[in-house]
């Protein structure tokens, strides 16, 4: 190999290798290799094709690295991440069902359209059933808190969202599911929609229930700490609940283990600004 | 690595001249070491690099977290301690 084939050939590499890097490295991360390969193309340019075989494990290296300090630098207690992981959910069975004419033309059909009808009935059903799943009614416990007329308006928004996004990516899902079995059952795969309609749709429906009362009621942050009070001996003798806190200091929220004439729903209670010192951060 | 960090050889192409590893595992563990804070990397100074006609460099030394590492290690695995010997500094 000609010393003009060996730099072109590192060139060609590092020019490559370099997509991989991250934007914000890239420039850093390629000066660093000119430096190195140069130093190793003037003592001999086959040194320096030798040297670039390590590009590409680099800039995967690099690239590893950022997604993963992306990912801690992730706040997964905040309303954003909650509803950044249902759209992308989302999206992800979105792309699914174009990538595949045959769930395209089922999902854009009349019967697609019937079936979405169907599907928007049984996310309306499902509504009792969050009763069964989530044991204590989610709105009752914020009762007491002292937000503000936006912040409940906000808190509506959040749960509207959620059970769209949930309930749109259901759909999605319960077509896949039929189309797997469509060619196996025929004309009963219409059943098997409705069947993974209604599964789906009460455990979407009951989670984003759940996921809402387990939520500070100012700042939407999932609450954390969660603490046993008593033991499950006391049940009659005293309270036995499990209270959990927002991490911002907002307030507490005290869940009875059983529900009793004395402690029958969720209390929340709201902490003043006075407590914020101890949450300081 | 640690070691011949610490015995002053400092980018990657000493290390693997000196490990003969090759590049692909010098480098990206460089950056893992770097992330972890066992190692700092820093721009070599310009003009220093321009007298000797060629680019700067990305120097690396080891921290204090990483002297802590190799001693844990040099405990643990006696051979590593006579792994690199000490750069030769010019006259």
């Amino acid at each position: 190999m000609t010393p003009h084939e060996c730099f072109r050939r590192v060139h060609r590499r590092l020019h490559m290798a370099a997509y991989l890097v991250p934007r914000v490295n890239r420039a850093a991360w390629r000066e660093e290799w000119i430096a190195e390969l140069s130093y190793a193309a003037r003592q001999s340019p086959m040194l320096a094709v030798a040297l670039a075989d390590g590009l590409v494990r680099d800039a995967i290296m690099v690239r590893r690295l950022h997604v993963a300090r992306r990912i801690a630098a992730i706040d997964w207690e905040a309303p954003e991440a909650c509803l950044r992981v249902l759209t992308f959910c989302f999206a992800v069975l979105s792309l699914a069902s174009a990538a595949y004419p045959q769930v395209r033309n089922l999902v854009l059909s009349r019967w697609g359209v019937g079936a979405f009808f169907c599907f928007t009935v049984l996310a309306v059903l499902a509504l009792p059933s969050t009763v069964v799943t989530s044991r204590f009614s989610a709105c009752k416990a914020y009762s007491g808190d002292a937000a503000t007329m936006a912040q409940r308006w906000s808190r509506w928004r959040f749960l509207a969202a959620k059970l769209v996004l949930s309930v749109l990516s259901c759909y999605l899902l319960a077509v896949h599911v039929t189309w797997l079995f469509q060619r196996l059952l025929g004309a009963q795969a219409d059943w098997l929609l409705i069947a993974c309609g209604l599964l789906f749709n009460v455990i979407a429906v009951s989670w984003a229930f759940t996921d809402q009362r387990q939520r500070c009621p100012t700042c939407m942050r999932s609450l954390s700490g969660a603490a046993r009070l008593g033991p499950p001996s006391w049940s009659l003798l005293d309270s036995n609940a499990t209270e959990e806190m927002c991490d911002r200091g907002h307030g507490l929220l005290h869940q009875p283990q059983w529900q009793t004439s004395w402690f029958e729903y969720a209390r929340w209670l709201q902490l003043d600004s006075t407590w914020s010192e101890l949450f300081k951060r | 690595m640690l070691k011949t960090l610490k015995e002053g050889y400092s980018y990657g192409f000493d290390i693997m001249d000196v490990t003969g590893l090759p590049s692909g595992t010098i480098y990206p563990a460089l950056r893992r070491m770097e992330n972890d804070g066992l190692i700092e990397g820093a721009w070599e100074d310009e003009s220093k690099a321009f007298k000797e006609e060629r680019p700067p460099r990305r120097y690396y030394k080891v921290t204090h977290a990483g002297r802590v590492a190799l001693k844990d290690a040099e405990k643990r695995y006696p051979l590593v301690a006579q792994f690199a010997r000490p750069r030769a500094v010019k006259a």
